[in-house]
C-alpha cells in the first residue's frame, strides 16, 4: 500500500480544518485526531489500496517574498521541505477571486497541485467553470462541499489519480512585456546550461531550500531579475557573468519603464492579482454576492451602542447556560462518584490502597468531571460563537478600547474564556497571529478568575463580610481581576514585550449557519481533550496530596488524633517551612498549605482549609468550616488571602498548557516568578492597610 | 491629501496611494486593497478606532492608523 502525503494549503475560513474533521469522521475513527494537542490537524484514511494523509495547516494569504509573518514562514518552511507528495490547494467558492491569488504563488512551486473549490453549495445562481479553470492553469480542479460532503470521493480519486501521474509543467506566463524579458534570460542561461554543474552553487541552493534537479532556468532568471542578492551573488563567480549583466540591466530598465516601477516583486504580486482576477472573470459566471443580509446584521451588531449591548447579552447568555445549566448535572455526577466510592470500598483488602482510592484518585476524577458540563457547555457556546463569524465582530468592536492596554482586537476571546476556565483560555490565545500579542496575553490571563476560584470567593466572602454586600464584594473581586489583567498587559507592552506597533487587518466573514457535524466534531474533541489532560493531571495531584497529608503514620491515640497526624504530616511540615514567607501576610501554616494544593487546582484549597480547619470528621461541612475560619483567622488575614487567590499562579494544568502555549520554558519561569511576586506584594499591602484602617 | 480614515459611512473611494512598504503593504495587497482599487466604508467601531471596508466582494476590518496610510479620491 502506497502512502500518499497531501498538505492542504488556503487562506483562513475556507473550510481546510472542515475537510479535515469530515475525512476523518467519514473514513476513519477520531483516535486519530491529534488537532487537540498540536499545531497541525492531520486526518489519515485508507481508499483505493492508498493510505491518504491530509495535513492540516494554518491559513495564509500568499507565500511570495512579501509574506513574512510567522505563519507565512511556517507554512513556506512546510512547502520547502517538500515532505509531501501533493499540495491540495483550497480555495472559497464565494470569496474565488481573491483566493485564486494563492493558487497563482502555489502554481510557481515545483509540486504537483489541486485545487479543491469548496463551499460550493453557497453559490446560488452562480457557477464556476472548473473544466476551463483546469485547462488555463493546467492542474486538476474539483468543486467540493464539505458542509454537504459534495465530491469528497472525486476528489478521492483525484488525489490518487494526480499521485500516479507525472508533474505536469506548469504554463503559468506573465503577460508579455515581463514575460518576454524572462524569456530572454531564461534562454540565455540554457546556452550557458553548464553553470549548473558549478560546485558554488550548492551551498547556496541548499541554504535557499531549493533542490539542484528541480532548478530551473526560469526561477534563477526571475530570481535575478528581482535582484535576490543571493542568487546575483553566485552567479557573479560564473564566467559569463559580465554579458549576463548587461543583458539583465538592459531588461531591467524596459521593465521599469514599461511599468513605471522598480519594485519588481511588487510588481511581480500585482501582476498575479490581475491574472488571477482575470482568470476569475473568465471561469465564472452570474457571480453577484448575497452579502445584504450579511451587511444587515453587521449594522446591527458593529455599530456602536447596539453592538455592545448585543455582545454583552450574549456573553452573559453562555456564562449563565454555562454556570446555571452546568450546575445541574453536578450533583448527580458526585453522587455518582460517591456510590461507586460505597461500592468499590468493601471489594479493596488494603487499608492503604483503600484509602488511596477512595480518599484520593476518586475525589480527583469526581472534582474534574463535575466541571466537565460546564466546559461542554462552554466550549458549545464559543465554537457556535467562531463557526458563525460573531466572534471576529467582536475583536473588531473592542479592538479600540484593548489596543490601549497593549492587548489586540482578537485577545478578547481568550480573555473571556479565562472566566470559565484557564487551560481552554491559554489554548485560545493561538488564534493570535503576533508572538507578541499571544504572550501578553498568556500573562494576562492568569489574572482573569475562573470558575474553579469562585468556592473559595463565596466562602471567605460568607465568613468574613455582611450576607448583604456579597454579592457587591464578589463582583468587585472580578472586576479588581479584569483591572489587573488589563494593567498588567499594558505594564508588559511598556516594558518586556516591546514590539513595533502591531497591524490588524481582518477579514469579516460573511455569517454562515455551522453545520451540525462540524460542531459535534469540534465540542467533542475538546472535551476528549479536556478530560485526558485534567483527569491525568489532578488524579496525580489528588494522589500527591493524599499521601503528604497521611504520611508519616503516628499511632497516637488521642481526642487531637486527626489534628496532630496533620500537622506532623509532610504536607503539615510542609506548611509549616512555608511560614517565614506567608507570615508577613498574614498567613497561618493551613492557609500556606492551602495555596500550595491551589497550585494544582484552585478547587482543592476548600476542601483543604476544611481537612485542615474542620477536626471532626464526619461533621466537616461549610458551616462549620466558616465558624472555624471566623475563630482562627482575622479580617485582615482574609482579605489579603482573597487578593492572593485572585492573583497567584493559576493551577497546574493551565501552568502547563501556558509552557506549551508561550513555546519557551523561560516564559513559565517569567510565569512563577511575574505572578507569585505581584500577589505577594500586593497582600502585603492589603494586608497591612485593612490592619491600618480597623 | 485624504486617506480612507477621513471617509464618512458608506461612502465609496477609489485608492490612490499606499504610504506604506513591506508587509503591511503586502497585506493590504492581498486584501485587494491597491492601487486604482474601489473601496466602500460600511461601519465606524466606536471611537472610530477600527474601520469595516468593502473591497469588491469581501468585508475587511482594519485598524484607523492603518487606514491613515491608504490615499484615496472620492468618486
Amino acid at each position: 500500500m502506497k502512502k500518499i502525503r497531501v498538505i492542504l494549503i488556503g487562506e483562513s475560513n475556507v473550510g481546510k480544518t472542515s475537510l479535515i474533521n469530515l475525512l476523518g469522521n467519514k473514513y476513519f475513527k477520531v483516535s486519530n485526531f491529534s488537532g487537540t494537542t498540536v499545531e497541525k490537524n492531520i486526518a489519515s484514511l485508507k481508499y483505493k489500496n492508498h493510505e491518504i494523509e491530509f495535513i492540516d495547516l494554518p491559513g495564509i494569504y500568499s507565500i511570495d517574498e512579501y509574506a513574512q509573518t510567522e505563519i507565512n514562514l511556517l507554512v513556506k518552511r512546510k512547502i520547502q521541505e517538500n515532505k509531501y507528495d501533493i499540495i491540495l490547494n483550497i480555495a472559497s467558492a464565494t470569496i474565488l477571486d481573491r483566493n485564486l491569488n494563492l493558487s497563482m504563488d502555489l502554481l510557481e512551486q515545483k509540486s504537483k497541485l489541486i485545487l479543491a473549490i469548496n463551499m460550493i453549495d453557497e453559490l446560488g445562481d452562480a457557477s464556476i467553470n472548473s473544466e476551463l479553470l483546469s485547462d488555463i492553469l493546467n492542474i486538476d480542479v474539483i468543486q467540493i462541499s464539505t458542509k454537504n460532503s459534495t465530491n469528497i470521493t472525486p476528489l478521492l480519486d483525484t488525489i490518487v489519480k494526480v499521485y500516479s501521474e507525472d508533474l505536469k509543467i506548469n504554463t503559468f506566463k506573465y503577460p508579455k512585456a515581463l514575460e518576454q524579458e524572462l524569456n530572454m534570460i531564461e534562454s540565455f542561461l540554457s546556452t550557458n546550461s553548464n553553470y549548473l554543474t558549478d560546485k558554488s552553487l550548492d551551498v547556496a541552493l541548499a541554504y535557499i531550500g531549493v533542490k539542484k534537479s528541480e532548478l530551473k532556468d526560469r526561477y534563477i532568471a526571475m530570481k535575478l531579475l528581482e535582484k535576490d542578492t543571493e542568487i546575483t551573488k553566485i552567479v557573479s563567480f560564473l564566467h559569463f557573468y559580465n554579458p549576463l549583466k548587461k543583458l539583465l540591466d538592459n531588461a531591467r530598465s524596459r521593465i521599469y519603464n514599461y511599468y513605471d516601477t522598480q519594485d519588481l516583486l511588487y510588481l511581480k504580486k500585482e501582476l498575479k492579482q490581475n491574472l488571477a482576477h482575470s482568470l476569475f472573470l473568465q471561469t465564472t459566471e452570474n457571480f453577484v454576492h448575497k452579502s445584504t443580509l450579511t451587511n444587515k446584521i453587521d449594522k446591527l451588531l458593529i455599530s456602536n451602542l447596539s453592538g455592545i449591548a448585543i455582545f454583552l447579552f450574549i456573553m452573559w447568555v453562555i456564562f449563565e447556560s454555562t454556570f446555571y445549566i452546568g450546575s445541574i448535572p453536578m450533583l448527580y455526577i458526585e453522587e455518582g462518584f460517591n456510590i461507586l466510592g460505597t461500592f468499590l470500598g468493601p471489594l479493596i483488602d488494603s487499608p492503604n490502597l483503600k484509602s488511596l482510592i477512595i480518599g484520593g484518585i476518586l475525589p480527583g476524577l469526581s472534582a474534574v468531571m463535575m466541571f466537565l458540563p460546564n466546559i461542554l457547555i462552554l466550549f458549545l457556546g464559543i465554537t457556535l460563537l467562531e463557526t458563525t463569524g460573531y466572534l471576529t465582530r467582536v475583536s473588531f468592536l473592542l479592538d479600540g478600547v484593548l489596543q490601549k492596554f497593549g492587548l489586540h482586537g482578537q485577545s478578547i476571546i481568550p480573555l473571556i474564556i479565562g472566566f470559565g476556565c484557564t487551560v481552554p483560555a491559554y489554548m485560545a490565545t493561538r488564534m493570535l497571529e503576533s508572538k507578541k500579542d499571544k504572550l501578553i496575553t498568556l500573562f494576562s490571563l492568569g489574572f482573569i478568575s475562573c470558575s474553579a476560584k469562585l468556592p473559595v470567593y463565596v466562602l471567605f466572602i460568607s465568613a468574613f463580610f455582611k450576607p448583604s454586600a456579597s454579592g457587591n464584594i464578589l463582583f468587585g473581586i472580578y472586576i479588581f481581576g479584569v483591572l489587573v489583567a488589563l494593567l498588567s498587559a499594558k505594564f508588559l507592552n511598556k516594558t518586556i514585550f516591546k514590539a513595533s506597533k502591531e497591524t490588524y487587518i481582518m477579514e469579516l466573514p460573511q455569517y454562515r449557519l455551522p453545520s451540525f457535524k462540524l460542531i459535534y466534531m469540534s465540542v467533542w474533541l475538546k472535551s476528549i481533550s479536556y478530560v485526558k489532560k485534567a483527569g491525568i493531571y489532578i488524579t496525580l495531584i489528588s494522589m500527591l496530596i493524599w499521601f503528604a497529608s497521611s504520611y508519616p503514620k503516628y499511632d497516637v491515640v488521642d481526642s487531637n488524633t486527626r489534628f496532630y497526624k496533620l500537622e506532623h504530616s509532610y504536607l503539615g511540615q510542609l506548611g509549616k517551612s512555608l511560614e517565614p514567607i506567608f507570615k508577613p501576610l498574614g498567613f497561618d501554616w493551613k492557609m500556606s498549605v492551602s495555596l500550595m494544593s491551589g497550585m494544582a487546582a484552585k478547587e482543592v484549597i476548600v476542601s483543604t482549609l476544611s481537612i485542615l480547619y474542620v477536626v471532626e470528621q464526619n461533621n466537616s461541612n461549610n458551616n462549620e468550616l466558616i465558624k472555624k475560619l471566623r475563630v482562627s483567622i482575622d479580617f485582615a488575614s482574609a482579605v489579603s488571602f482573597i487578593v492572593f487567590i485572585t492573583l497567584y499562579l493559576p493551577c497546574f494544568a493551565a501552568t502547563i498548557v501556558f509552557t506549551k502555549e508561550s513555546g519557551e520554558i523561560k516564559y513559565l519561569f517569567y510565569l512563577v516568578f511575574f505572578t507569585l511576586s505581584f500577589s505577594w506584594l500586593a497582600s502585603y499591602s492589603a494586608y497591612n492597610i485593612v490592619r491600618m484602617m480597623t | 491629501m485624504k486617506t480612507l480614515l477621513d471617509c464618512e459611512k458608506a461612502c465609496v473611494v477609489k485608492v490612490l496611494k499606499l504610504n506604506t512598504k513591506g508587509d503591511l503593504k503586502q497585506r493590504l495587497i492581498s486584501f485587494g486593497i491597491m492601487k486604482e482599487a474601489i473601496v466602500e466604508v460600511l461601519e465606524h467601531a466606536p471611537g472610530k478606532s477600527t474601520i469595516e471596508i468593502k473591497v469588491g466582494k469581501m468585508r475587511v476590518a482594519l485598524r484607523a492608523q492603518e487606514a491613515e496610510l491608504i490615499e484615496v479620491q472620492k468618486i
